[in-house]
């Protein structure tokens, strides 16, 4: 490995370390006196500090050697963590997060006097402290309370053993005095049909004072390709330098040939290549945030949020995979034009094409997977948004998240954080109440906001919702009236009123601040959203809170969509719209005036809106009562229908975009390459359900 | 073995996961959740188990994963959970 290349695994740490820490201080506010998680938070920046001190941060290393003082003394107890004092921490936290952004290169170095400042302070004021050998020499030492051993502090370790495999100076930060036994077992993968029992081995090591330190699950394979006589696991157990090499032999006595077996003391080369592997595994750009420490002695499951097995990965350039993904994206198209060419000479289907659709189909997925990412990218930012925001209006909040391990595509995950961003402080700032109107309402002090992400349907949604005083619906109208959002006469229902929220300009905040009321945020929220073919719903009762729900798609490259044509067009509606295809029935259509229908669908008049009218396609059929109506569903304007001349088809389409290629085209979301090679353009539902704005009218008379 | 209402799987560990039984597990939960389907795996009468069925089990729960079906152990027998424990697995089966 190269210089570089350990430091981008170093960046790549503090980001897992800046997590930790993160959820080690928010379990700390819960309780103070809970030891594992101050411990999970030194453990966290000591190892920044390790790292950033190795690689010449020195800005870092001395902000977190200050930062790493007040914790210390916190851990042991010299210090009670009061509600002074977690302000600090956070702060401190926020500031770290910022001197990380600088070293990667994505800021300016921050200003850390002030908070340094009040670290130097907080550690004056306490006793001195002695360094503890638990940490310093990451092994670990009696009496210091359960749960601080810091042998589950894998990320240390494992750091500290690559930069010795550098060859980098870290001083007393690799200073070692204890040389434990690491003992890695192997099972051959035919040792349990030969009778062997792994699990006996590793109890008997247990027994003698061993602790599992890793447990490496890389080479299990998928679980339809599982044969179960064959071994798959390797465990690295630690014991105290004191036991008996031959006691530890002894063990393996009469099954070492059923073991590949490994055991030397700590710090020695062969282990530091083991501590390479699960560094390794540590590098994912898609791997989630590193749980809270666990209660148990279990160290090594906490590099994953959520109970994923660890396997084997490699980093790759983010062209690479797109081009992969286009790539696949043709192969689709290619597949598809197959198809067609074949029925066309009579050959309608066949075992080897069923075979090649489904390998397509899969591959696909595979290639889509590789963007993935997990929504905790996004969503880790959150708890510093509410912290600002709390500090600014002086609420009090508690965060609640849900689903951050929920995956999709890097793109999406990144174009919502700006729309995430103002919906977190928009719910702060206008959805939950001050304390004291909370305490007169009969609620608790502090509010809670809920963020959640959940797969549905082929889509995700993303919900951020607050337990404060809903939507004012009065003040919301009367405000839209006095701006002319709307009109005098017109009679809305709660959803529309609600809906007014995202209207341009729209602020019904009674002062304007640096937190939300400019009224540009949450029409940015429903734009960002829209353009990324996602939508926004809110649900709000007044007193009980608001959900602001983003239902988002799960990629931007593919999507499922039903080829029509109009005229002498082939379009492609995307599915995700659609409601229903009707055929209508005599009086089903009932004209409201020249040129303007409604559908009549189980009782409710919908607005019909002409596909070929909008987009100005000749030769179309114009008759409603002789067309194929399709209802969608449009966030401008409820359910409208549709009128096209004939479905044609229902299939996965590959999203070309028209205006990297050609230009934007009002009406027009993309194109793609049908079976037969044509071109077929994607329509923009939203576009054509707007285009005629008598439709919302039509829809109030109905 | 019973399908659950949303067509997903709900599966019980015998009294001793042997290789066996780890066997007609691993094929139980490879049909499930190749379709897509939710696991639930009723743990409450595990008596015995050994690398075999925890290789089964960690096996499930990274082939869910990476399909995103939902997969989870439910009422844990004490076995079980020392057997996880034991062998450093507790967290990546969801058990305490």
């Amino acid at each position: 490995m190269t210089n570089e290349e350990i430091q981008n695994i170093f960046l790549m740490e503090c980001d897992e370390g800046l997590s930790v820490a993160e959820e080690g201080l928010k379990a700390c506010q819960v309780d103070p006196t809970d030891g594992e998680a101050i411990n999970s938070i030194f453990r966290a920046v000591h190892s920044i500090k390790g790292g950033a001190g190795a690689f010449g941060f020195s800005n870092l290393q001395a902000f977190t050697h200050k930062f790493e003082t007040v914790l210390q003394q916190a851990r042991d107890g010299e210090r009670p963590i009061d509600m002074g004092l977690m302000k600090t921490l956070f702060q401190a936290l926020d500031l770290l997060t910022d001197h990380v952004r600088a070293i990667k290169g994505e800021a300016d170095n921050p200003d850390d006097q002030h908070i340094s400042a009040e670290l130097e302070a907080i550690a004056c004021a306490a006793p001195p402290v002695v360094a503890s050998a638990d940490v310093e020499t990451g092994l670990p030492v009696a009496d210091t309370g359960p749960n601080t051993d810091t042998s589950d502090d894998d990320s240390a370790l494992d750091f500290d053993l690559l930069l010795a495999d550098l060859d980098l100076d870290l001083g007393e930060e690799t200073a070692e005095t204890l040389r434990p036994w690491i003992v890695k077992v192997q099972p051959k993968a035919e040792a349990m049909a030969n009778g062997s029992e792994p699990l006996r081995v590793i109890r008997e090591l247990c027994s003698l004072g061993g602790k599992v330190v890793n447990l490496d699950v890389s080479a299990l394979p998928e679980i339809d390709m599982i044969e179960t006589d064959q071994s798959y696991l390797i465990w690295t157990i630690e014991l105290a330098d004191h036991v008996d090499r031959g006691t530890i032999d002894e063990i393996f006595d009469f099954v070492v040939d059923d073991y590949i077996l490994s055991i030397s003391q700590a710090a020695v080369t062969p282990e530091s290549e083991v501590a390479l592997v699960a560094v390794q595994s540590l590098i994912v750009e898609t791997a989630p945030a590193p749980a809270p420490a666990p209660a148990d002695h279990e160290p090594q499951p906490k590099l994953f949020a959520t109970p994923i097995a660890p396997t084997p990965t490699i980093r790759v350039d983010l062209d690479k995979l797109d081009r992969l993904v286009d790539t696949v994206g043709e192969l689709v198209i290619t597949q598809a034009m197959l198809v067609q060419r074949l029925e066309s000479i009579g050959v309608n289907s066949s075992d080897e094409m069923s075979q090649l659709e489904y390998l397509t189909r899969e591959l696909q997925d595979c290639a889509m997977s590789l963007r993935a990412q997990p929504v905790s990218a996004v969503f880790s930012r959150v708890p510093r948004i509410i912290r600002e925001v709390e500090a600014q209006t002086g609420k009090s909040v508690r965060l609640d998240v849900e689903g951050e391990s929920t995956e999709l595509d890097k793109t999406v995950i990144e174009r919502i954080a700006e729309p995430l961003t103002h919906l977190i402080r928009n719910a702060v700032d206008h959805g939950l109440e001050t304390p004291e109107e909370r305490a007169a309402a009969g609620k608790p002090e502090q509010g809670v906001i809920r963020l959640s992400a959940e797969h549905r349907g082929g889509r995700i949604l993303i919900a951020v919702a607050d337990d404060g005083r809903g939507i004012n619906r009065e003040r919301v109208l009367a405000k839209a009236l006095e701006r002319g959002i709307v009109a005098r006469d017109a009679k809305l229902t709660d959803e529309e009123i609600d809906n007014l929220v995202f209207a341009p300009g729209f602020s019904t905040a009674q002062t304007v601040s640096n937190i939300s009321g400019r009224g540009v945020g949450m029409d940015v929220v429903k734009q960002n959203i829209q353009a990324l073919g996602g939508r926004v719903t809110i649900v709000s009762r007044p007193g009980v809170g608001s959900t602001f729900t983003l239902a988002l798609p799960l990629t931007l490259a593919i999507a499922d969509g039903m080829i029509i044509k109009v005229g002498t067009e082939t379009l492609v509606m995307p599915l995700t719209h659609i409601v229903e295809c009707l055929q209508p029935q005599e009086g089903d259509v009932q004209a409201v005036g020249p040129g303007h229908n409604v559908l009549n669908v189980r009782g409710r008049f919908l607005p019909i809106q002409s596909v070929a009218a909008a987009l100005d396609i000749a030769e179309a059929q114009s008759d409603p009562s002789k067309a194929v109506l399709i209802v969608v569903e449009t966030e401008a304007r409820g359910q409208v229908v549709l009128m096209v001349d004939t479905i044609c088809d229902q299939r996965q389409v590959v999203i070309k975009s028209l205006e990297t290629n050609y230009r934007a085209v009002d009406g027009v979301a993309g194109a793609t390459i049908l079976g037969d090679g044509r071109i077929a353009l994607i329509a923009d539902i939203e576009a054509l359900a707007t285009c005629d704005m008598l439709a919302d009218d039509l829809q109030a008379a109905a | 073995m019973t399908r659950l209402k949303n067509a997903g799987l709900e599966f019980t560990l015998p009294e001793n996961v042997d290789r066996s039984a780890a066997a007609s597990a691993a094929a139980a939960f490879a049909i499930a959740i190749k379709a897509g389907e939710d696991v639930k795996i009723d743990g409450s009468k595990v008596k015995q188990i050994g690398q075999a069925g925890l290789q089964i089990l960690l096996s499930g729960f990274a082939s869910a994963n990476h399909r995103r079906s939902k997969i989870e152990i439910t009422q844990p027998s004490d076995p079980l959970n020392a057997a996880a424990k034991l062998a450093g697995a507790s967290l990546l089966l969801g058990l305490s």
